[in-house]
């Protein structure tokens, strides 16, 4: 008799998630800018025991350990790509993107506009940047080296250290930042120029000196990633499971990689040898060849299984990759 | 030997009882005769009755909450039903189909609320994707669905952009859901849902696709201007039962909506045809309230069936007994007598019987022919070893044994009342009906059957007495080895062995759990047909069945609060952190999804906006009417889906939301309040009967021990009489470990009923064997002859009693398979604690005259 409570809130859950879905047939568009600030003090995060099983976002392997970032400050890490040990975090502030130099030293950043510093390969982090009432989160970052990093996010955010982070400053890029545009990804190409993706098909590059220069995109939607394709050229991906690819990022001329699936790819990696893999919602992803050619790795639709949930990040790890998304964490092996 | 009654009271008892009981018997018997009648008459009016407040602890603090947020958020009254194709997936026209009209179904089920019912082919089920300048979206189904092999590939891919995978259609892609919620009232005629009739509509919405026959219910004539031919019903089950004829079937006047119409079943002829809706390649799973009450009712129907069958096996016992099959009937129908009047008085007191409830009728039956069998047994040996007549034989019976017999009962009554000081409704109206029931068996075993054995009559008593004596003899050896236990180097050994068990008893019962053991709805078996389904759906889809849900109170429009929203949303995740927890959901949760979906599906704006606009911008998507906040947001329930609902995993749980009400420290911004949902429920009772249950054992004991010292008026009674109930109760306990039975709302009682019926063995064997000590017999005489005189009636008795509810393990119901195992181990554990540890404790405290020996004995057994 006691099923009332079990069968309401099913379909609670049910009417809920059905409304999360919905949206109206016309379309409208993405958060604006909010107004008001609120209670905005640092608050360490909780260390809990599921956490590599809850929400992480990005992933990255120093070769000798991974480690993985996520909601509510957690930072994990791990030596052997299974278990995985919390370590203490100075916020519980979503982190966003994590990425190292080396063994040691490497960078968080997330939501407040929330930047964590660590020398001891993450097992501690001290608070570098903090300011939730920016109102803008980072959503990516690129470590140059230890003392040379960028962070990136929202509305056109741009940070830079070149020492090690004690200090963060703006970067002056007006031709990516004067737009206010979500920043999503900055990489390094293999001429060692940088090169950054983001929101309306936003691309950018920056020679070894010199400005940022806008450059022209293939496409109007959302970039959520970049990578180094070749000696000069790049991968994006992003909304919609678009994917273009260019030999040389300066040549204009970009091709399309027509998975077929119109599922968002939110993260991607270099796999040495085999291309570029990226994930993205419903468990879904796919590996890029070098000769432009696609193989896709997981698709939980078309598998009939179970969606995972989307997927945000991929590191390689040993011999094979480890992907983090709305499941926590998990190991994945490429075919062959 | 006989007249010697114990005390003033009970000598000024019967004095004055006896006449009015014996002086006049057609009156006496015509008293009784005309109140059964008016109590046949009660009895014939008794509903079903099934309510779920009932089972409540209403006075647990958790359950303040409950009826506080009841409506907002506890009204749901769901009921699902799961499509599974049993080969290959659910994209095939037939399946759409299927599904389509299994959602028309549920639509126009009577007591369905339509604004609730969703599926894919309801259009609140809408698919959104995020494209390059926003959003589009529409319903899975398209408007111009037909059942084409293109349009299920259009669906298919709708169904997983929707994200309606494992909630509108199973993990695997093999099965679909249809919810649907109840409306309590009727909206139209201000009524309360019948849950047995709507138990059988939703019963009948599964046969229409699972029942290869269709049944129409054809008029035979016009009927209330509706024209002869018209079919006024059709259903998949076949009504042609044996009752069908005297069934009234509702049908809508096909001319006048409002005017409903009342047929009956003689008025139709049954049309059996084949069922065009048939899928032979699905099958459907339901679960809901409503259902398992149905269940419930229909498995209580059965239980009349066992009633019978106690009754049977009872007969036999007594039949062996007495030696004669008419002479059984007596004490027999005099229990059945009392079963109807129980059931007469729970109606007059304005109860229904309630299939909690049901056991009580056995229990009085059980206590009924218990005591008749003394009765019976007394006048019976008054009858052929003694050769008074019957009269006389009755008379003396009533004044030999109505005092015990009613200090047995009164004990017995007692004993039943402690269970009052559970406070949950159930177990109280039990606890009420039982009473009822054991006043019954005062009038019906104490006055009417000595007065009916009056009239009885042995055909030829020297032959009966061979017969009594055969039998006896056949003990004869068996009481004179028992008879040994009163000798103290034997007394030492017995009570060594006892303790021991005892001692163990108590080690293994520490281990006793509390609550629920197993999964599923526990008043039904684990593999009954509801639970089945419910452990299907709750294997297919990513919704869980086991809830707890814990009350965020915060100001007014908190939703709109980052500080408040946040809060509980690290509630919710610490939740999620604690074993045993599944998953949790709550407003924040969804908000951040919601907020997730406005920034393109990107997981990392998986937060919660720090900004009201943002927070409006993500809460917005959720209206009251989804239960996730009350009307003004002043409080929004956190989910948390559990594993199961064992007693430790909640335990875990309610801890752990505890834990984090003493980390907010005090005045919080919010405060969460523990709890509804099904598991909450359970956490109260759980709490309940931890609390209780040493209180109402120490209640039952100490009131027993009150009885048993008014009767005797001595030390040793009490520890004779107290301590063999006292190790069987442990015992029990340890029992229930081992058949992994837990300490919930059925089984509490068991405790209290055994031993308030256990009581009677010790009451009934102390007071003889008192007697001939008093005689001067020694104790081994006394005890040997006590058992000549009440052996075998406690061995009979213990026989009927455990007939009587053995027949319950055979229950479609999981609590009265429980209780069955109990009572009858503890019916018979009594019996036999009584007959060996009563004489060893005796051994030590009961003192023998001086002089009692060798030539009482002699004279003793020419007697």
């Amino acid at each position: 008799m006691k099923t009332t409570f079990k069968v309401m809130a099913l379909a609670a859950a049910a009417a809920a998630f059905s409304l999360t879905a919905i949206g109206q047939d016309e379309t409208s568009t993405a958060a604006e800018a909010p107004a008001a600030p609120a209670g905005n003090t640092l608050r360490a995060a909780e260390i809990m025991p599921r956490v590599s099983q809850g929400l992480l976002l990005s992933v990255t392997s120093t070769g000798n350990k991974a480690v993985a970032v996520g909601e509510r400050g957690n930072i994990i890490v791990s030596t052997d790509g299974t278990t995985w040990t919390q370590s203490p975090s100075p916020v519980n502030s979503t982190l966003t993107a994590v990425a190292f130099a080396d063994d040691d030293n490497g960078w968080a950043v997330g939501h407040d506009a929330v930047i964590l510093h660590t020398t001891d390969g993450g097992k501690t982090w001290d608070v570098q940047h903090f300011d939730p009432d920016l109102q803008k989160p980072l959503l990516n970052l690129l470590v140059i080296d230890a003392q040379y990093a960028y962070a990136l996010g929202a509305y056109g955010l741009m940070l830079q250290t070149t020492d090690g982070g004690d200090t963060w400053n703006e970067v002056d890029a007006p031709p990516v930042r004067a737009d206010e545009l979500h920043l999503s990804s900055m990489t390094r190409l293999n001429t060692g120029e940088l090169f950054i993706a983001g929101e309306q098909g936003t691309l950018a590059v920056r020679g070894l000196s010199g400005p940022w220069t806008r450059l022209e995109s293939p496409y109007p939607g959302s970039f959520y990633g970049a990578l180094p394709w070749g000696e000069k050229g790049a991968i994006v991906f992003g909304q919609r499971g678009n994917i273009f690819l260019t030999a040389d990022v300066h040549a204009g001329s970009w091709t399309q990689v027509d998975t077929g699936s119109k599922l968002s790819l939110f993260g991607g990696t270099i796999v040495n040898g085999s291309g570029a893999l990226l994930v993205g919602a419903d468990d879904y992803s796919v590996l890029v060849k070098p000769d432009g050619s696609f193989e896709v790795v997981t698709d939980a639709k078309a598998a009939g299984a179970t969606s995972g949930g989307t997927l945000s990040g991929v590191a390689t790890w040993k011999d094979g990759l480890l992907v983090v998304g709305e499941a926590g964490v998990k190991p994945l092996a490429l075919g062959n | 030997m006989h007249g010697e009654a114990q005390g003033k009271f009970s000598k000024a008892f019967v004095r004055v009882t006896e006449p009015i009981v014996f002086g006049n018997r057609p009156r006496t018997l015509l008293a009784i005769f005309l109140t059964t009648l008016f109590m046949v008459w009660q009895a014939l009016h008794l509903q079903l009755d099934t309510g779920y407040e009932k089972q409540l602890p209403l006075g647990h603090p958790y359950m303040k909450v409950f009826k506080q947020y009841q409506t907002e958020f506890g009204g749901g009254n769901i009921v699902l039903f799961s499509v599974q194709q049993k080969e290959g997936d659910i994209y095939n026209p037939e399946f759409m189909e299927t599904l389509r009209k299994l959602t028309q179904t549920v639509f126009f089920t009577k007591g369905v609320d339509r604004a609730r019912v969703s599926s894919l082919f309801t259009p609140d089920v809408r698919y959104l994707e995020t494209v390059e300048d926003g959003f589009r979206g529409g319903n899975v189904i398209p408007a111009e669905y037909a059942p084409t092999p293109e349009m299920v590939e259009i669906i298919k891919s709708n169904t997983a952009k929707a994200k309606a995978i494992g909630r509108y259609v199973t993990n695997d892609q093999t099965g679909a859901m249809v919810f649907s919620e109840l409306l309590e009232i009727d909206p139209l005629t201000g009524k309360r849902l019948d849950y047995l009739a709507t138990a059988k509509l939703i019963e009948d919405v599964r046969q229409r696709f699972t029942s290869q026959k269709m049944y129409e219910l054809k008029l035979k004539k016009d009927v209330d201007g509706i024209p002869a031919g018209t079919v006024v019903k059709t259903t998949y089950m076949d009504p042609r039962k044996f009752t069908f004829r005297f069934s009234t079937i509702e049908t809508v006047s096909p001319t006048d909506a409002a005017n409903i119409v009342q047929v009956s079943g003689s008025d139709v002829d049954v049309v059996e045809s084949d069922n065009p809706d048939y899928n032979p390649k699905v099958d459907v799973n339901i679960v809901g309230f409503a259902k398992v009450v149905g269940d419930i009712g229909d498995a209580t129907f059965e239980v009349v069936g066992f009633f019978g069958l106690a009754l049977l096996l009872t007969w036999v016992v007594l039949w062996w007994y007495t030696g004669s099959a008419v002479i059984a009937l007596l004490p027999l129908s005099c229990g059945l007598l009392a079963v109807v009047w129980e059931l007469g008085m729970l109606h007059m007191a304005g109860y229904g019987l309630d299939p909690f409830a049901i056991l009580v009728p056995f229990l009085v039956l059980a206590i009924s022919v218990s005591h008749g069998i003394q009765i019976t047994s007394f006048w019976l040996l008054e009858v052929a070893e003694r050769g008074a007549n019957s009269f006389d034989a009755s008379r003396n019976t009533y004044k030999r044994l109505v005092t015990p017999g009613i200090t047995a009962l009164v004990t017995n009554v007692v004993g039943f009342g402690t269970i009052l000081l559970i406070p949950v409704g159930i177990i109280r109206e039990m606890a009420i009906n039982a009473m009822f029931g054991l006043l019954a068996v005062i009038v019906c075993k104490k006055i009417l059957l000595p007065c009916l054995l009056s009239y009885a009559h042995l055909g030829d008593p020297n032959k009966f007495r061979d017969y009594q004596r055969k039998r006896d003899a056949s003990f004869e050896p068996l009481w004179r080895l028992l008879s040994k236990i009163t000798l103290k180097p034997v007394a030492i050994g017995v009570l060594l062995v006892s303790f021991a068990g005892w001692g163990a008893a108590e080690i293994i019962s520490k281990d006793l759990k509390i609550g629920e053991l197993h999964d599923g709805v526990p008043e039904l078996r684990p593999d009954s047909r509801y639970n089945r389904d419910s452990a299907q759906i709750a294997a297919n889809y990513s919704i869980g069945v086991e809830l707890i849900k814990v009350i965020a109170e915060n100001k007014a429009d908190g939703c709109i609060d980052y500080s408040i929203m946040e809060e509980i949303d690290r509630f919710a995740y610490r939740m999620q952190n604690t074993p045993g927890v599944q998953s949790t959901l709550s407003l924040p949760q969804l908000g951040k999804l919601v907020y997730s979906a406005f920034n393109e599906g990107n997981p990392k704006y998986n937060v919660l906006p720090r900004s009201s606009d943002g927070l409006v911008l993500a809460g917005q998507q959720f209206p009251t009417s989804t239960g996730f906040l009350n009307t003004d947001c002043s409080a929004i329930p956190v989910l948390i889906f559990m594993a199961d609902h064992k007693a430790e995993t909640i335990n875990t749980v309610v801890a752990a939301v505890n834990q984090f009400i003493s980390e907010q420290g005090p005045n919080p911004q919010v405060q969460f309040k523990l709890a509804t949902g099904n598991v909450g429920v359970m956490a109260a009772t759980n709490d309940v009967i931890r609390d209780t249950e040493h209180t109402v054992l120490f209640w039952l004991f100490l009131c027993i021990g009150i009885c048993v010292w008014l009767s005797f008026r001595s030390f040793g009674s009490l520890v004779c009489v107290l301590l063999p109930l006292w190790m069987v109760s442990v015992i029990t306990y340890a029992v229930m470990v081992f058949l992994d039975i837990g300490l919930k709302v059925s089984t509490l009682p068991v405790a209290a009923f055994a031993a308030g019926i256990g009581v009677d063995y010790g009451i009934y064997i102390y007071s003889v064997l008192e007697e001939c000590v008093g005689k001067g017999q020694s104790l081994r005489e006394a005890y040997e002859n006590t058992l000549k005189q009440t052996g075998k009636a406690v061995v009979v008795t213990a026989l009927a009693l455990a007939a009587s509810v053995c027949t319950w393990l055979l229950s479609g119901l999981q609590f009265q398979v429980d209780m069955g195992i109990l009572l009858t181990i503890m019916f018979l554990a009594n019996a036999a604690a009584a007959v060996l540890l009563l004489p060893a404790f005796a051994a030590f405290l009961v003192k023998t005259q001086p002089g009692s020996g060798d030539a009482a004995h002699a004279e003793t057994a020419k007697a």
